[in-house]
């Protein structure tokens, strides 16, 4: 069964912790960065007799630090896929790409909507931690992927949708600082847990009214599927991460096929213009004030990559 | 009706409610035949402790305090529930609220109690007791001799198992179903201070339709559920469950009333939300009554879990669910409540219950053809 670790700032120092039903027990390990930790606790540490704390009581910092390679995969799920105007029968290629580093923040916090943003948008996502170096063409299938893939976290892939699409920006639209929320958890993986992934609960809300809900077992392409894939134009090193695509229930519509027709015909300016006005009208976009909140786990509760808090707050 | 609208907000932990029960402490039924219910309920394996011509008092070996109450009535049905509470404060507040009735001398007993009423207009009772500990006193026997692959405890000893009902220790948890879900889930929350430990939503609107409400007794472990509020067509208890010591003792149960005549409903299986080795049973009503035994135990720490609401997730393994187990079928006076909800201005969503009927019919295991 997996094992979970936090990293946590307490009196201006910064160290992971083992946490067990609720309880963080700190290693002592400092400030080490994820890569480092995962060598760290490969070499199983012996935990010492360091003040046990109460989750609530430290300073929940990520735990995937920059630097980092931050490869996402979109539109993943089979119902996003069509709320994204997208056909998914149609799906014949893995879409990826790449958000910034410095959008990294802590799991409980802030998300801040930047002054020109309008169509800020929340995306929950398993997280996939690599923990060996990729620089070849290779074969993953269930029998090798847990030698790649180390720990699993979760994320807020937050976009704005109004940089994203109409500027052909996705790697802006998706970067700005606080637009990736990690963790609480890293869940290191044991020999058997990739057998317990589908059974994994996504759930996102907003003011306390789910919005997103799904299992991972709803994946168009499978963690080796996409590990596979990307070995063929992507060197990955230990402590990068792969965002494996949100489920249904995003902000973002995509205008039924007849407008999008229509809307083919219209100068491109005027088409984003038509876009973001339609967008605008819906109420789901993300406001100053919003709590965000989300969870992966198994009913059982044998993964459980813990509980993230957020709050919407504007750019001052 | 709309369709498409979104989803209702999920019932969440109160920052300051107005009191904490401490447990469940009883529930109190109308019975129209009060001799058959009495010979059921003995034989399901509570205790008696008081019977007149109006009103039968049982209790479970955990405890001399009644937790099932059978009482004469017109018709079968749930009279009203209580909880415990031990702190005189929350008391003093519950007390306050609009419409509270205060009785000092007490229900079953000396303990005093408030009355109130939940949105659905179900009678709860505050039940105020200083010594909430001491009124448990589990005559537990686990003199249980079991062996296991490395652990020998048995040798030259077989294991033998005694015919009888079941030793109920104590009354655990409640289902209610409720017209207006998330009023009365919050209600609950708000009052007493519950916290959700699992939600259910139906997979097409993500609307919540059950939750699974848990004690706040702070770092002190309690059940995973002590009332579970479910969305129905109408207002009604759905099940009650008993804690067993062990699943030894489930079987047992399930054996005695078998041979008894009486009905058994589903079982034995083990619950997903909760983990509790069940079996159901329908008492002479045809109510649903639940052995249970090693259920989950949280205390506050532990967050909220979201699941799709199906068959599947009823179970981790266990006898097929029989089909007719879920009552799905809108009987002429579950029509009648409908209707009575709608007219007096009830905030009832008729599509949720028609998606929840639809969902609940899918076949839990691949191999289930209904």
């Amino acid at each position: 069964m997996a094992k979970n670790y936090i990293r946590f700032e307490k009196d201006h120092k910064i160290d992971w912790a083992k946490l067990e039903f609720g309880k963080a027990f700190p290693l002592g390990a400092g400030d080490l960065n994820t890569r480092e930790f995962l060598e760290f606790i490969k070499a199983k540490p012996v935990i010492q007799n360091n003040p046990i704390y109460q989750a609530q009581e430290l300073q929940i910092l990520s735990p995937i630090t920059a630097p980092c390679q931050i490869i996402c995969q979109g539109a993943n799920y089979r119902q996003h896929l069509i709320e994204s105007g997208l056909d998914p029968d149609d799906k014949t290629y893995n879409l990826f790409f790449t958000k910034s580093d410095a959008s990294l923040s802590s799991p409980i916090g802030d998300v801040i909507r930047p002054k020109q943003v309008q169509l800020l948008d929340y995306e929950i996502e398993l997280g996939l931690v690599f923990g060996k170096t990729i620089n070849n063409s290779l074969e993953i299938h269930s029998g090798n992927i847990s030698e790649y893939v180390s720990a699993l976290f979760m994320a807020n892939d937050i976009s704005a949708r109004d940089i994203q699409l109409p500027q052909l920006q996705w790697y802006k639209g998706k970067s700005y600082r606080s637009f990736l929320p990690a963790g609480p958890v890293l869940a290191i993986l044991e020999e058997g847990d990739f057998s317990l992934l589908e059974s994994l609960e996504l759930t996102l809300l907003v003011n306390d009214r789910v919005r997103q809900h799904d299992t991972i077992s709803s994946l168009v392409f499978s963690p080796a599927e996409s590990i596979q894939e990307l070995s063929r134009f992507c060197n990955i090193n230990p402590g990068d991460v792969l965002l494996t695509g949100t489920p249904s229930g995003c902000a973002l519509r995509a205008p039924g096929k007849f407008l999008q027709k229509i809307a083919a015909l219209l100068p491109e300016k005027k088409k984003w213009e038509l876009f973001i006005k339609g967008q605008l009208k819906r109420s789901d976009y993300l406001q100053p004030g919003d709590k965000i909140h989300s969870s992966i786990r198994t009913a059982d509760r044998r993964i459980d990559l813990g509980d993230q808090v957020l709050q919407v707050v504007q750019e001052s | 009706m709309k369709k498409n609208r979104p989803p209702s907000r999920c019932p969440v932990q109160a920052d300051n409610p107005l009191s904490k029960a401490k447990d469940i402490a009883y529930i109190r039924l109308g019975r129209r035949n009060l001799k058959s219910s009495s010979s059921y309920y003995l034989d399901f394996g509570l205790s008696l402790l008081e019977k007149t011509e109006e009103r039968i008092l049982f209790h479970g070996h955990g405890s001399n305090f009644p937790c099932w109450s059978i009482e004469k009535n017109k018709r079968d049905v749930l009279l009203g529930l209580g909880f415990y509470i031990s702190s005189k404060e929350e008391f003093e507040r519950l007390k306050g609220l609009e419409g509270a009735k205060f009785f000092p001398s007490g229900r079953f007993g000396d303990f005093p109690f408030v009355n109130i009423t939940d949105p659905s207009g179900l009678s709860v009772d505050a039940v105020f007791t200083e010594v909430f500990e001491e009124l448990k006193s589990p005559e537990i026997s686990l003199q249980k001799f079991w062996n296991a692959p490395g652990k020998t405890e048995r040798v030259n000893f077989p294991h033998p198992s005694q015919s009888g009902p079941a030793k109920v220790i104590r009354l655990g948890h409640a289902v209610l179903l409720k017209q207006e879900f998330l009023k009365n889930a919050q209600w609950y929350c708000d009052t007493f201070g519950f916290i959700p430990s699992d939600i259910q939503i139906l997979s097409g609107s993500k609307e919540p339709v059950i939750v699974f409400l848990r004690c706040d007794l702070g770092d002190k472990p309690t059940d995973h559920h002590t009332i579970v509020i479910a969305s129905g067509i109408d207002d009604r208890l759905e099940h009650c469950a008993f804690e067993l010591e062990d699943l030894d003792e489930v079987a047992k149960g399930r054996e005695w009333l078998l041979g008894r005549g009486w009905k058994s409903a589903w079982g034995i299986g083990r619950h997903l939300l909760g983990s509790q080795i069940f079996d159901y049973q329908r008492d002479p009503t045809g109510m649903l009554v639940e052995h249970y035994s090693d259920g989950d135990k949280f205390d506050d720490t532990v967050p909220v879990g979201y699941h799709w609401i199906n068959r599947k997730s009823l179970y981790q393994w266990g006898e097929d669910m029989p089909e007719n187990f879920l009552d799905l079928t809108l009987s002429f006076h579950k029509l009648k409540e409908l209707l009575k909800g709608i007219f007096s201005g009830k905030e009832i969503r008729m599509d949720t219950l028609l998606a929840l009927k639809k969902t609940m019919k899918i076949s839990p295991r691949n191999w289930i053809k209904y």
